[in-house]
């Protein structure tokens, strides 16, 4: 049998995104004259279909099908991504806000990246249980050599969301994820340091090669900053009078003001009325706390820990009989990883403590390339669930 | 440690890590939603619409005044970016038609807010919303620390009283400031006056857009009511043109003019010579503000002989083809109170009396009036009362007391207008009597406001036959009289003439008169009555038949070319 909490949790949190999708958005709606119904109707479309892929999936035999599915999205995701700039897809890739992320196919905006990222964490678990869990590396050397294939196929992916998806969001995301995965391998701790210091330098080169992206890190170290007790801020003496918090947060962080504890009313926000942008996707939580509070807010991050609380449960029950279990129980945890790390970037980021945007809360957040995807990995969760010990 | 083990061990820790994270964020939102952050907007605002005051439109529906809203810009020069100060000052110049140097100079004085343009009327205020969001595009003004950006600000000032035809149907039309005023301005204000402001209040979006839900509060804007006159503005600005000219021809200080329908009261004409313009009064236009129609009382003389006519027939006290004795034009009446004629006759009748206007006969049929019957009289045709026109600070006049009324000399100076005060309605609305089969009819200037049409109280006080009689003998006076200089081929025109001398501190002074003439003019449709006053002509012509009499004709032939008189052909 496979999960059935997971299938409730997941239908929970879609049913509150869908009452969100209706009233949130109603400011974009208005303005392009769309319908009311507009992003509800879409909403619950996706919503569907994802709940249908997730029982189909469940419902297949792990050792036949996780494999085919993995290497299909790896395979599938990766030759999209990189044909998306070439005259090759290019035609059906719009440049929207300066960067091709998404694919237009009939009416619909697909994201590949997302799709690649399942695939992905595919491929770190059935790549991990064969190069780094059998053995036991003795030298620091050896374990490098052993990691360092790694570094190539993560660089080439970086470079490609980088530069031309110009992502920083979802290669930082992509490199956490691998970091995690990594944890659970045999890789010494010396060796993990080694590789976080290179990530870190990597990635500072990123950040200040946009200038707007070095802006955000600043505005969420004042952020951060500006939490610490008072003595310690005195003693820094910093002149903070320069720095400047983006528009886009001080609005999420006056509509979870103005939200308080029980919030104004579902409905009944005023900040979703054109202050915050993309409060349908990326700031959903901020439009969220608006209306039900950080009552509201504490009942859907409860559901998600609850979610990801339960694939760990799986990855933690699955007894290691063949090969295919350490995948199944790696490529678990990556999933949990993949929820978890996405929910804790963008909470952090709609209150100025994360200097990024552009991950969505799952299954809450509207966009139907990352819930199809999240359900294919949940469905494969569920599929892999079977094999778990679960009483 | 088994790898089983240390696998839970990671994951445990793994997850803890998560409910950290998570805990921090809601602390944090906890914090947030119980402290106000200092960068804290409110999404509620309000509107203030400001209600204007009501338009007065003539009859032949021109807009006489109206109000205009006015609009201000302020600015807050301190956030204008100075790379871009020169594009604001050149794109602001452009589109509100003003010097640079205005502009440059006003926002240099200061760094806090400054009004850069007073009194922009509507059109150019449209302009400058949209020139607003040109600078938002062009990123002309720099946001504050709190992130919030202080553009244009474009206000409503209190709207300004606009009287496009300058000085026309002045003094009449008034004026009203600061809760004074004059004219009709003033005696309307409590009808034109705006009612109530319009009021918004309600959340907003990002684009200022109120949302109608149910916490928003509405007041709607209530504007004055419009005031619809009688006045026919063309005939109005006819009249006034000639009265200018007749004016200056007999060096009056002034020249007055009314116009009334016969049977309706309605004022469709009333003109002065001495005008202003409401939207900049001057010193010299002080003493033009009074309305002398009804703020100029005189005494009438000739004129009010068809009262005293009409007072005797009412009595039953005189045939008027009796024959009195016209003492050659000059009658020792009391000791120290001789009365003159102009011209000298043996003896008149009543009729002739009225033709050749002999104070003489007056006098004496005067006389046979009872002080009561004389008194009522002159009360019951409107002397010494207000007319009821729809005009502010009306002077009543004077007449004699019950008790002065017992002395003969009193009475036989009221027969033929000297000894009480009149002002120039008055003597039009006791004349309209015999144009109008013996009713009374108030005149009125105002046909309607708020859809309600002015109620003209109407009262009998001479009979149809006693009216048409005095009425026919007005006739004879323009036909044969004092009055011919008025006579037209073609309509029923009859009236009478008075020339009256001016007294200053009981003394009547050598060559100061006042010249007036109340007539009718009428064609098969339409009945006019018109009153016609010259006060002060200079010494050449001060008799009424060169004076007053040709302001009537002129008058008359004005209505005959605009159509609103018909020679009757086969006359």
């Amino acid at each position: 049998m496979a999960d059935k909490w997971i299938y409730v949790i997941v239908s929970v949190l879609m049913a509150i995104g869908l009452v969100f999708a209706y009233s949130l958005p109603i400011y974009l709606e208005n303005r392009f004259g769309w319908s009311e119904w507009h992003f509800f109707i879409r909403f619950l479309v996706f919503s569907i279909l994802s709940l249908v892929i997730m029982y189909l999936l469940s419902q297949c035999n792990p050792d036949k099908c996780i494999g085919k599915i993995g290497w299909f999205l790896l395979i599938v995701g990766a030759v999209v991504i990189v044909l998306m700039p070439t005259p090759v897809l290019s035609g059906i890739c719009p440049v929207i806000k300066g960067a091709r992320r998404w694919i237009r196919v009939f009416g619909f905006s697909i994201a590949p990246v997302e799709f690649f990222k399942v695939g992905l964490i595919y491929f770190f678990a059935w790549s991990f249980s064969r190069k780094l869990l059998p053995q036991n590396f003795t030298t620091l050397k050896d374990e490098l050599l052993a990691i360092f294939p790694y570094l190539g196929v993560l660089g080439i992916t970086a470079i490609y969301v980088v530069i031309f998806q110009s992502d920083l969001g979802e290669t930082l995301l992509i490199l956490m994820i691998f970091f995690v995965m990594l944890i659970f391998t045999k890789v010494s701790p010396k060796t993990f340091g080694v590789l976080m210091i290179a990530a870190i330098v990597v990635f500072i080169v990123g950040i200040t090669q946009k200038s707007y992206r070095l802006e955000r890190v600043k505005s969420a170290l004042y952020n951060i900053y500006l939490l610490l007790p008072k003595p310690i801020r005195e003693w820094f003496s910093l002149d903070i009078s320069t720095v400047d918090i983006s528009y886009q947060i001080r609005q999420s962080i006056n509509a979870i003001h103005n939200g308080g504890l029980l919030g104004v009313g579902i409905g009944n926000g005023s900040f979703k009325l054109g202050f915050l942008s993309d409060v349908h996707t990326d700031f959903v939580l901020a439009g969220i706390a608006e209306e039900i509070g950080f009552v509201g807010v504490f009942a859907v991050l409860l559901l998600i820990a609850a979610l990801i609380w339960r694939i760990l449960k799986i990855a933690n029950r699955i007894e290691i009989k063949t090969h295919n279990d350490n995948i199944y129980k790696l490529f678990t945890v990556g999933v949990a990883i993949l929820i978890g790390l996405e929910t804790l970037l963008n909470i952090m980021g709609i209150i100025g403590l994360f200097p990024l945007k552009g991950l969505p809360i799952p299954f809450i957040s509207y966009g139907g390339s990352s819930m199809l995807a999240f359900s294919i990995a949940i469905g494969m969760v569920l599929m892999i669930s079977k094999k778990a010990k679960m009483n | 440690m088994s790898d089983n083990q240390t696998h839970t061990l990671k994951i445990g820790i793994l997850y803890a890590l998560f409910l950290f994270v998570i805990l921090i964020f809601l602390i944090r939102v906890l914090y947030i939603s119980l402290h106000k952050p200092n960068y804290f907007t409110s999404t509620i605002i309000s509107h203030t619409n400001l209600a204007i005051r009501g338009k007065i439109i003539s009859h032949d529906n021109f807009v006489i005044a109206k109000n205009e809203k006015m609009y201000s810009v302020a600015v807050y020069p301190r956030y204008i970016n100075p790379d871009k100060k020169e594009l604001f000052i050149n794109l602001l110049s452009i589109y509100s038609n003003t010097p640079r140097s205005t502009i440059k100079h006003l926002i240099n004085t200061s760094k806090n807010r400054v009004i850069l343009l007073k009194h922009i009327p509507y059109e150019i205020q449209k302009n400058l919303v949209y020139l607003s969001s040109v600078f938002a595009i062009k990123k002309v003004f720099l946001p504050t620390s709190k992130g919030i950006i202080y553009g244009l600000d474009i206000f409503e000032e209190n709207s300004k009283r606009v009287t496009p035809f300058k000085d026309r149907l002045e003094p009449i039309l008034g004026y009203m400031r600061n809760n004074q005023g004059m004219g009709l301005e003033r005696y309307y204000n409590e009808i034109l006056k705006p009612k109530q402001n319009g009021f918004i209040r309600g959340y907003r979006d990002v684009r200022n857009h109120i949302i109608y839900d149910n916490t928003v509060v509405i007041k709607p804007r209530i504007d004055g009511d419009d005031l619809r006159l009688n006045i026919n503005l063309l005939l109005q600005g006819k009249i006034e043109n000639m009265l200018d000219t007749l004016k200056t021809q007999l060096k009056a200080k002034e020249v007055l003019t009314v116009v009334m329908k016969s049977e309706t009261g309605e004022v469709i004409a009333m003109a002065s010579s001495n005008r202003y313009n409401p939207m900049h009064i001057t010193q010299k236009d002080i003493s033009h503000l009074k309305i002398s129609h009804i703020q100029y009382t005189y005494e009438p003389g000739s004129v009010m002989k068809p009262i005293t006519l009409s007072l005797l027939l009412k009595h039953h006290k005189v045939n008027i083809y009796e024959v009195l004795n016209a003492h050659n034009g000059v009658f020792y009446f009391k000791p120290r109170f001789t009365i003159y004629d102009d011209d000298s006759f043996k003896w008149l009748n009543v009729i002739n009396a009225m033709i050749h206007s002999s104070n003489i006969v007056f006098a004496q049929l005067g006389l046979r009036l009872t002080p009561k019957e004389f008194r009522e009289g002159l009360l019951e045709f409107g002397f010494n009362q207000k007319s009821q026109i729809d005009l502010p600070y009306e002077y009543k006049g004077l007449i004699f007391s019950p008790k002065e009324f017992l002395s003969e000399i009193h009475r036989a100076s009221n027969s033929f207008g000297y000894g009480l005060r009149v002002n120039l309605i008055q003597l039009l609305k006791a004349y309209n009597v015999f144009n109008n089969n013996g009713i009374m009819i108030d005149p009125k200037i105002v046909s309607k406001y708020a859809n309600t049409p002015l109620m003209h109280t109407t009262k009998r006080i001479l009979s149809a036959a006693n009216a048409q009689t005095v009425l026919n003998i007005l006739r004879q006076v323009v036909l044969k009289g004092t009055g011919v200089a008025a006579n037209i081929d073609g309509l029923f025109i009859a009236g009478k003439t008075g020339t009256a001398k001016i007294s200053k501190n009981g003394k009547y002074i050598k060559g100061l008169y006042n010249s007036s003439f109340i007539g009718f003019a009428n064609d098969d449709t339409h009945k006019y009555t018109i009153a016609t006053l010259v006060i002060q002509p200079d010494k050449k012509h001060f008799f009424a038949s060169q004076t007053a009499v040709v302001g009537f004709r002129n008058i008359v032939n004005i209505m005959l070319d605009m159509g609103l008189l018909k020679r009757h052909l086969t006359q």
